[in-house]
């Protein structure tokens, strides 16, 4: 028996909700089984063996919230195996055990160290150019390829169950997120410009040598392992106080 | 050489690949895992997200050659299970002269573990496992990412037994 | 009422931040100009979201690490920061960002601690669940996962108008009493906007990203140099 494709919209959807009660002993594991549960409905009318079914999805299980996406698919692509008597009970879990390292790696990698990032420094220096209409534009594409990548994710894991990986791999994502970082440094160094350039505009050319220095400054304490925050409280500081001092020394003169 | 060992029930995630290869410039991980090195899925799994420039092996425990990993030009990446597994390879051949620091990074609640850090759940044989490693000349740390503070034996031994 | 929005807004952004949807709706690109334009002043958000969003660039929940919480410390300082801005007369210029970002910054190293109690909160959720599921009734052991939104929600909801309320009492305070705090602080903001853009390359961890970062920012202004002069 099928899982029907409205069912599979409807897991799709629960799937949004994958970290909704993240804990610290199952993590992810209370939204997989929440996910999961309208096709694991269809697929055991025994009210025992869903029970079944959902104990063995409280397992503890952590990934990536997007490319979990292809877990709970293949994860569905088991269970219909199961409940046809086709494998055992314990091949969804182990199915769900051995890939969701793997995937969130994958994601962690992909998603949150690279296109993410890298939309974050295109929509803080579209605003910085273009205003609103750049940070409006930025966010819809991310979201339109973000949403559709995990809609396909989630239709290939239960299409082809183990055969995911496959595809996954086909899309080569890692070497996408080595440009994706190149591409976000580029980024930086165009705000730091610009916000150098704005400085100089709007205070005096020395304001934006000072934003420099302050770039300068940030590249090496971040490098040599400073705290972010302490960091920028020093930098608000000592920018303030040059600002300061140059106004005593103009005030002086 | 062996830049790290860690223990990481998870084994390749996002903390290992993002987080440690990039901090100690590894270009090779080895997972000694029996149990990943039985399944074709996980060891195709192991590769998807290996960044370029980094290979990985999945490798029973006692397949591993520890010597040459040592002796390796490029920094390697060990990833062990769990304790009990790090105490095995120690027998096979990784040795705190191979390796100095025995990372802890993720090992997840059952029956029977206490929270040590919101990471890391031990039992009481585990805590045992980690002294005598500790014994034998490693220096054992709980760091689930490079920027987190390091959390030394000492103080594991002290917060197992707060949480009793 | 205006804390009312400052609430809600906080509130929806932590639950998309982690338990819903992840669409970048809580990143403080998106985050300040939403708490402006929610409190009437959309230039004041946008002048606050970009330097955010690159200071916090790198804050990235990663498997069970947790980053400081980017999203409760922007919607304060912009809360704050329009409110104070308002209370002056002259919207969030760059001295009042600055003390806005001054005052209300920690808050991010707080939502961090609050985010792990609420993990710890949430295992009596999941707890809950297994002993519904074992009375026989799934439907509400599975709706546990839903009631897991409630706490960010709520604590985000609490925190974000409290600190705003600080900012909007301090910064008004320190800018009538010390005008002549406004130029040197101008001077801030450009300096911070400067390590923001670093932190941003930083958190790219790129091997060549240091080497790009430099190259185009160089390259920035040399065009800059060349269409407009200095000024």
């Amino acid at each position: 028996m099928n899982v029907p494709p409205v069912t599979l919209r409807r897991v799709f959807w629960r799937c949004l909700f994958l970290q909704a009660a993240w804990n610290r002993r199952g993590m992810q594991n209370l939204g997989f089984a929440y996910a999961i549960d309208p096709a694991l409905r269809r697929l055991y009318a025994d009210p025992g063996k869903r029970r079944e079914a959902l104990r063995r999805h409280l397992a503890t299980f952590n990934c990536h919230p997007y490319t979990a996406a292809a877990i709970v698919g293949g994860a569905i692509h088991h269970e219909e195996r199961v409940a046809a008597g086709q494998e055992p009970p314990g091949a969804p879990l182990a199915f769900k055990q051995v890939l969701q390292g793997p995937l969130a790696a994958v994601g962690d990698g992909f998603f949150w160290s690279g296109l993410r990032p890298f939309f974050g420094a295109l929509a803080a220096v579209g605003t910085l150019a273009l205003g609103w209409p750049a940070l409006v534009a930025a966010l819809l594409v991310y979201n339109a390829f973000h949403l559709w990548l995990r809609w396909t994710l989630f239709r290939a894991g239960y299409r082809s169950g183990d055969e995911v990986v496959v595809r996954l791999a086909a899309l080569s994502l890692p070497a996408w997120a080595s440009r994706l970082r190149d591409g976000g440094a580029v980024l930086c160094g165009v705000a730091a410009g610009a916000g150098a350039l704005s400085a100089a505009g709007r205070i005096s050319p020395w304001a934006g040598v000072l934003a420099i220095g302050a770039a300068v400054a940030g590249i090496v304490a971040l490098g040599l392992r400073a705290r972010l925050l302490p960091t920028a409280y020093a930098v608000m500081a000592v920018g303030s106080a040059v600002g300061a001092a140059t106004q005593v020394f103009r005030g002086g003169r | 050489m062996i830049a790290l060992a860690r223990i990481d029930e998870r084994l390749v995630h996002g903390q290992v690949l993002v987080g440690w290869v990039p901090h100690l410039g590894a270009r090779r991980v080895v997972v000694a895992d029996d149990e990943a090195a039985r399944s074709p899925l996980a060891r195709a799994a192991m590769s998807l997200a290996l960044p370029p420039g980094v290979e990985a092996s999945v490798d029973p425990l006692n397949a591993v050659d520890w010597e040459a990993l040592g002796r390796s030009s490029d920094p390697v990446l060990v990833v062990l299970r769990d304790v009990a597994e790090a105490e095995r390879a120690l027998s096979a051949g990784l040795t705190p002269g191979r390796v100095a620091v025995l990372n802890v990074g993720n090992v997840h609640y059952a029956l029977g573990r206490r929270q040590v850090t919101p990471s890391v759940f031990l039992s009481g044989a585990e805590v045992e496992g980690l002294r005598r490693l500790a014994a034998a000349g490693f220096r054992v740390e709980i760091r689930a990412v490079p920027l987190d503070v390091p959390i030394d034996l000492a103080e594991i031994e002290r917060r197992w037994n707060a949480a009793g | 009422m205006d804390y009312l929005f400052v609430a809600v807004v906080a509130g929806l952004a932590a639950v998309e931040r982690k338990g819903f949807l992840q669409a970048m709706l809580s990143r403080p690109v998106a985050l300040a100009p939403i708490v402006g334009f929610a409190l009437g002043d959309l230039p004041g958000g946008l002048l606050l979201g970009p330097p955010l969003e690159l200071l916090w660039l790198g804050a990235v929940n990663m498997g069970a690490s947790l980053p400081p919480n980017e999203a409760l410390g922007t919607a304060a300082i912009a809360g704050g920061a329009v409110l104070a801005g308002r209370a002056l007369g002259t919207g969030v210029t760059p001295a009042v960002a600055v003390l806005a970002v001054a005052a209300a910054g920690m808050l991010a190293t707080l939502g961090r601690t609050t985010d792990r109690a609420i993990e710890e909160w949430n295992v009596r959720l999941a707890a809950r669940a297994e002993f519904l599921l074992e009375r026989g009734l799934p439907a509400a052991a599975m709706r546990e996962n839903l009631y897991g939104l409630a706490a960010p929600f709520a604590v985000s909801a609490l925190l974000a108008p409290a600190a705003a309320a600080l900012v909007a009492l301090v910064v008004p305070a320190v800018l009538r009493g010390f005008p002549a705090l406004n130029a040197p602080l101008g001077w801030g903001w450009a300096a911070l906007g400067g390590l923001a853009a670093a932190a941003g390359a930083r958190a790219f961890r790129s091997a060549r990203g240091i080497g790009l970062f430099a190259g185009s920012a160089a390259v920035t202004l040399a065009v800059g140099w060349l269409l407009g002069g200095t000024r």
